[in-house]
Order: structure tokens, then C-alpha cells, then sequence
């Protein structure tokens, strides 16, 4: 790799861990509890 | 090497190692379908399809994972390095096993006529703007788009045609893509099957590829750092601190690495990057008396760079001299093929 890649790689990584790391957690703590998934089914066929 | 765009050839490790992989991957298409359909036998047809869904899906996220995992590893371990030699394959079947997943899901919504749902998620603009709730399908969507682009390069034509540094700037997007499929399952599947398996296997993987990720990344910022040149030259050391057949790397500040070769009494200097895919050739060794790169073979000259006759590979070579006992390279790079070596007996 160049040492553009390098720098590009070294950067890449730290801004993604944080970013899709925040997005799981709150995916994680966000979500719907199972019991009220089924009250709360949009009307159109969703999978 | 390569003869027109054939860099690497079919032989008897790649036939086993492609081998291994379908096995590996059929193996646990039907490990998945027929266990789960032990614990909880479809009913229907659109069951069925489901069950695809969760097979393909898982399969192509436990690859993707492995798959990023290899360049980090080889980094770190030059144990890897057969498996990196082979990951382009590794990669172009897990873009067919993550396009099974989406055709499956197309398909799932096709046997119940319900097309028109799939366009109205996809098109629920208003959803875009919450978190919960997002069309998640999108992000799978425009990863599956990347992993596309990926696949159809994945070909030594396009390498040639891009250049290696436009290649890997292309590829480094897998990282981006791995992040749309994390959050894709996030804010999808994770939403509404409760199972721990989904969190589990999701923060797994993201600790894994992620640690390997910035731990090979800083190992290798030492070698960015660079030496300051002391009158134009970089000292590289006594042509005994260099093993035989082997190279040292080092790199005058903010620039290119630069592999300072010993073939007996012979001593020169070549760029690090491999004219391939920018491998480092400084970690390789040299093999039947040319200088071979770690990652395909690609082979050079080291009296001036090129690779033998009939490739037309060359890399940049630099000057080097012995002063005071001691080797030392002008970092000033010469036109590639430029014949710069030294004898040190």
C-alpha cells in the first residue's frame, strides 16, 4: 500500500468503529420489545 | 506474473484452497437450512424463502468478516499470507452468496404478490428521517452496489487499466460497505428477532475486524515516520545488519518506503511497492535470484528493477553507495528499470 493508502486506512477505521458502533448500540436499545412487535406491524406487507 | 492480464495462474493450492471455500460454503447452507428446519419446519413455500434469506444473509456476513479480517492478519502474521494470496476468490463468491440473500428477498415478496410493498419500503421517504424504522433494506442495497463494483474489478484487466493506486482506493470502499451491512442488520433482522445470537454475532465481528484493523494500521505508522536525510542520504546500516536475500525498509520523511536489497555482495534499492497491487515488496525474499513479492509472486530484477523477460513490469529503483563502512540510499527516486546496484565485496 502507498503511504496515502496507509494514512487513509488509519483514519478510516476509528471514525467507522465510532460511528458504526453508536448506530448498533442504539439499534440495540432503541428496538421495539418483541411482545409489542406484532401491535405495532406497519399495514403493508414488511419483512 | 503475468503475461497480458493473467497475474496469477491456476496451480494445484489454488484448486484446494477454491476447493475448501465451496465446500466450506455449501457446507453451511445446508448445515443452516436443515437445522433450522429441525427447530421450526416451514409451513409454506414464503417460509421457505425466509429460511434462504437467514442462510444466505448469515453466510455472506460470517465471509465478509473473515474476508476482512485477512489483510490485517497477513500484516501481522506473515502465516496468513497464503490465504491473502488466494482472497480474491474468497471475495467474488461471498458477492454471489450476498446477492442469493437479496434475490431471495426480492423473491419473498414475488411469491405473495407484493411486489408494490418492497417499492412503498423503499420509497417511504418520510422514513429516512427517523432512526428506528429506517428502510434498512436501502443500506443493504448499496452495499450489495459496492460489493458489485468489487466483484466486476476484481480482474488483473481492471487492475492494469485503473493503476494499482486507483484499484485499492476503489477496494479500501469495502470498509464503508462493511459498515452499511453492520447497521443494515442492525436496524433490520436485530429489530425485531429477539434472539442474543444477532447482538452477539454483530458485536463480534465488529470488535474483531475493527481491533485488527487499528492495531495493524498504528504498527505500521513506525515505518511512516521516515528518516530525516543527512546530506542528501538516508543511512541504512552495515551490509551485514541486511540478511542475505532479504531486505530492510526505510523512508525519508513524508515519503515512499524504499526496499534495500543484499543478494550476496550485491546490494540495491527498489521501491516497496509491488507494480501489481502495491504489495510490499521489501517483505518478500529473493527467490531463484530475482526479488519476489510477499503477496503474489510478482518477481523483479534487482540489478534494475524489472521483471524478466516476457514481463514488462518495472519498478522505480534508487541510487545507493557505500560510505564509511555503511549503506546508504538517495531517497530521490530514479525512472523505473534504471539499473543502480552496487557490489560490496
Amino acid at each position: 500500500m502507498t503511504r496515502g493508502h496507509r494514512r487513509l486506512h488509519r483514519l478510516i477505521w476509528p471514525v467507522l468503529i465510532f460511528a458504526v458502533g453508536v448506530a448498533f448500540v442504539m439499534a440495540l436499545a432503541l428496538r421495539p420489545p418483541a411482545e409489542g412487535t406484532a401491535a405495532s406491524a406497519p399495514q403493508e406487507l414488511s419483512r | 506474473m503475468s503475461t497480458g492480464f493473467q497475474a496469477v495462474q491456476w496451480n494445484s493450492a489454488k484448486y484446494r484452497y477454491d476447493g475448501i471455500l465451496l465446500a466450506s460454503v455449501a457446507a453451511y447452507l445446508v448445515g443452516f437450512l436443515w437445522i433450522t428446519s429441525l427447530l421450526a419446519p416451514p409451513k409454506s413455500n414464503v417460509e421457505w424463502i425466509d429460511l434462504r434469506i437467514r442462510a444466505f444473509g448469515t453466510c455472506a456476513f460470517l465471509m465478509l468478516t473473515f474476508i476482512l479480517c485477512i489483510g490485517p492478519l497477513a500484516r501481522l502474521n506473515p502465516r496468513f499470507l497464503p490465504v491473502l494470496y488466494n482472497r480474491r476468490h474468497f471475495g467474488v463468491l461471498f458477492f454471489f452468496i450476498a446477492a442469493a440473500h437479496g434475490l431471495s428477498m426480492v423473491q419473498w415478496f414475488a411469491a405473495q404478490d407484493a411486489l408494490p410493498s418492497l417499492v412503498a419500503e423503499l420509497t417511504a421517504w418520510d422514513n429516512y428521517f427517523r432512526f428506528i424504522g429506517f428502510p434498512f433494506k436501502t443500506l443493504g442495497i448499496a452495499a450489495l452496489a459496492i460489493f458489485f463494483l468489487m466483484a466486476a474489478t476484481s480482474h488483473d484487466y481492471w487492475l492494469s487499466f485503473l493503476r494499482p493506486p486507483v484499484w485499492k482506493t476503489l477496494h479500501m470502499l469495502v470498509y464503508v460497505a462493511y459498515g452499511l451491512v453492520v447497521v443494515h442488520v442492525a436496524l433490520g433482522i436485530m429489530q425485531r428477532d429477539h434472539s442474543p445470537l444477532i447482538p452477539l454475532m454483530l458485536g463480534a465481528s465488529l470488535s474483531i475486524v475493527s481491533g485488527l484493523h487499528i492495531v495493524a494500521g498504528w504498527r505500521e505508522l513506525r515505518g511512516d515516520t521516515g528518516i530525516a536525510p543527512s546530506a542528501g542520504w538516508i543511512d541504512v546500516g552495515t551490509p551485514d545488519s541486511i540478511a542475505d536475500k532479504r531486505a530492510t525498509i526505510v523512508s525519508a520523511t513524508g515519503g515512499e518506503r524504499i526496499a534495500i536489497y543484499r543478494d550476496g555482495t550485491t546490494i540495491g534499492a527498489l521501491s516497496n511497492l509491488c507494480a501489481h497491487q502495491n504489495g510490499p515488496i521489501g517483505e518478500g525474499c529473493i527467490i531463484d535470484g530475482l526479488v519476489t513479492c510477499p503477496w503474489h509472486g510478482y518477481q523483479y530484477r534487482l540489478a534494475d528493477g524489472c521483471a524478466p523477460p516476457p514481463f514488462t513490469e518495472r519498478l522505480v529503483t534508487y541510487k545507493v553507495r557505500m560510505r564509511d563502512g555503511r549503506i546508504e540510499v538517495d531517497p530521490r527516486p530514479l525512472p523505473p528499470g534504471t539499473p543502480a546496484t552496487i557490489d560490496v565485496a
